[in-house]
């Protein structure tokens, strides 16, 4: 029976190896963290849209299915891939050894840092927050009513400051912002939600529930980047110019949600040193090879619906190879 | 020709011939002079700018100055605003090349560089008048041409003439007599405190040199080497 492994257990490796253990291989899953769900459990986040459940609740019952058909490695890494064309002999950091027909890469993406971004004031000023860390105030609902709260968007990406390889939009964040906004003007009405955006990127049918819906609801969305958060009296304050307005603007709110952007993993760039995989200017993998198949958000920022798709669709591709036809 | 802005062949001009309507469009549109300015040195990156404001929001000169808006000079000057950027062309000198824009722009805009290429084009225009830091600037140099150094005295007076004030030369050498004529309040009162506190004798010693002009070393081989300096460059 032929073999493949799939690096990373996130939305998308999941949902492939489910998928080439329904069509009949033999299937390994590697997982760097103990738990099994990629960045939303590891970041614990509250909801996940579109379908506003937790992570656990959407990927949780996935995942014990794979458990059931697939050999899964949790806590390892690959550590080297021995052979440079198929069959892969690839040696896990556990000191397994595995000689495997196809490779599915779904190494994923990590948050930024906002350390890195000195002028918003994360770790300095108080109540300034990640999208992360206000997700799981919420979801052990420790938030106290707040007065103001202000989302800023794009903090880590689409941002050249950063560097070349931060040109990229973090694709999920406006909707994401927008659901939480949201759920923050629901549950405390007398709230002032404010959104500072660029552009908002909530495409297809995002726009109506995470951009049009906000909007009716009270959230204020402002557009203008901030340039600098400070301290004033214990509270946040965000520097910014109205742009609609063209009048440089001063905002002190009780709590400064930084929305982070995403950037290719340690793992992603590591595999595609391993297997020499062309990346582009933002890191992501932009070739595959014979044997070598790349799913979710390592090839390009994905949100979870299509991950769970493109996973899947990852199977079918390496399916076929596996079969010996052209795909 | 790059497509942003209206172009004046694309403007929508209502009503019948000979009649004063304006154009519903609002812009003079001049992209020759976006491309001249951004066809200089790193000026260029303003092709790149997404409009997002942080270099407003960044800008010490922004606080101070109402108008004073980065964004928006990059802004007009992309759509050939003409008649928006001459509204504030006088405020792009103020700017005091601090970086801040530069330094946080997401989109990697040189700012400072094209506010400054954006003066140097508009001024080749004739689009915009002379700072007063570059009046001063120039009498500057021409002290230093004319003496070989800076006499602070001289280049004040000649500074208060040049803004309106009068001033009393001596018929012999042309230079400035502190007392005789117009100077601003505050430099009077400046120059009058530290007086106040002399003692007589001194005032005896030095009067001639405290009321006709301050004295210096000869520096003219100075002169003459830099104007020769300025010759070989």
């Amino acid at each position: 029976m032929k073999k493949v492994l799939v690096v990373g257990g996130g939305p998308a490796g999941l949902s492939a190896a489910e998928a080439l253990a329904g069509l009949g291989f033999e299937v390994y899953l590697v997982e760097k963290e103990d738990k099994l769900g990629g960045l939303p459990v590891k970041e614990s986040r509250y909801k996940l849209f579109p379908y506003e459940k937790s992570p656990e609740e959407l990927l949780n019952p996935l995942a014990e299915r794979v458990k059931e058909k697939v050999r899964v490695f949790t806590g390892a890494e690959v550590e080297a891939v021995l052979t440079d064309r198929p069959p892969f002999d690839v040696r896990l950091t556990n000191g397994e050894t595995l000689r495997v027909d196809a490779l599915v890469l779904a190494t994923g993406v990590k948050s930024f840092d906002p350390t890195r971004k000195g002028e918003l004031g994360f770790k300095l000023v108080n109540g300034v927050v990640t999208n992360a860390q206000l997700e799981a105030m919420l979801a052990r609902n420790e938030l106290k009513e707040p007065g103001s709260v202000a989302f800023v968007f794009c903090v880590g990406s689409r941002d050249l400051q950063l560097g070349p390889s931060y040109a990229h939009c973090c694709s999920y964040g406006c909707a994401h912002a927008g659901m939480l906004a949201l759920e923050l003007k629901r549950r405390f009405p007398s709230a002032r939600v404010y959104c500072f955006y660029t552009d908002v990127r909530t495409c297809s049918t995002l726009e109506r529930r995470y951009y049009l819906l906000p909007q009716r609801e009270g959230v204020r969305y402002v557009r203008g980047r901030v340039a600098r958060i400070y301290e004033q009296n214990g509270k946040p304050v965000l520097k910014f110019e109205d742009t609609l307005l063209g009048r440089p603007s001063e905002l002190a709110v009780d709590l400064a949600v930084l929305v982070l952007g995403l950037e290719p993993s340690e793992g992603t760039k590591k595999l595609a040193r391993l297997l020499s995989l062309k990346q582009d200017e933002s890191g992501f993998i932009a070739e595959e090879r014979e044997g070598v198949f790349v799913a979710g958000s390592c090839k390009g920022l994905l949100t979870l619906q299509e991950a769970l798709t493109d996973g899947k669709a990852t199977a079918l591709r390496a399916a076929l190879y596996l079969k010996g036809e052209k795909t | 020709m790059r497509l942003w802005g209206l172009a004046e062949e694309d403007r929508i001009v209502e009503g019948k011939e000979g009649a004063l309507i304006l154009p519903k469009t609002s812009c003079d549109c001049k992209t020759e002079l976006f491309d001249e300015i951004t066809a200089l040195p790193l000026a260029g990156e303003a092709l790149s700018c997404d409009g997002c404001g942080v270099c407003t929001a960044s800008c010490p000169v922004a606080e101070i100055i109402t108008g004073f808006n980065p964004r928006s000079f990059i802004k007009t000057l992309e759509a050939g605003a003409l008649d928006e950027v001459q509204k504030t062309a006088e405020l792009l000198w103020r700017c005091v090349s601090c970086q801040a824009c530069t330094h946080r722009c997401p989109r990697g805009v040189f700012v400072e560089d094209f506010l400054k290429a954006a003066v140097k084009v508009l001024r080749r225009k004739g689009l915009m008048e002379k700072s007063p830091a570059e009046l001063f600037d120039e009498l500057f140099t021409a002290e230093v041409l004319e003496y070989g150094k800076v006499e602070p005295v001289e280049l004040i007076f000649s500074w208060l003439e040049l803004q309106g004030y009068r001033v009393v030369r001596d018929p012999l050498l042309r230079k400035p007599l502190p007392f005789a004529g117009e100077i601003p309040p505050e430099i009077k009162k400046l120059v009058l405190k530290p007086l106040k506190g002399l003692r007589l004798s001194f005032v005896a010693l030095n009067a001639v040199r405290l009321l006709v002009h301050p004295r210096s070393r000869n520096w003219g081989r100075v002169k003459h080497v830099l104007r020769k300096a300025l010759g070989e460059v």
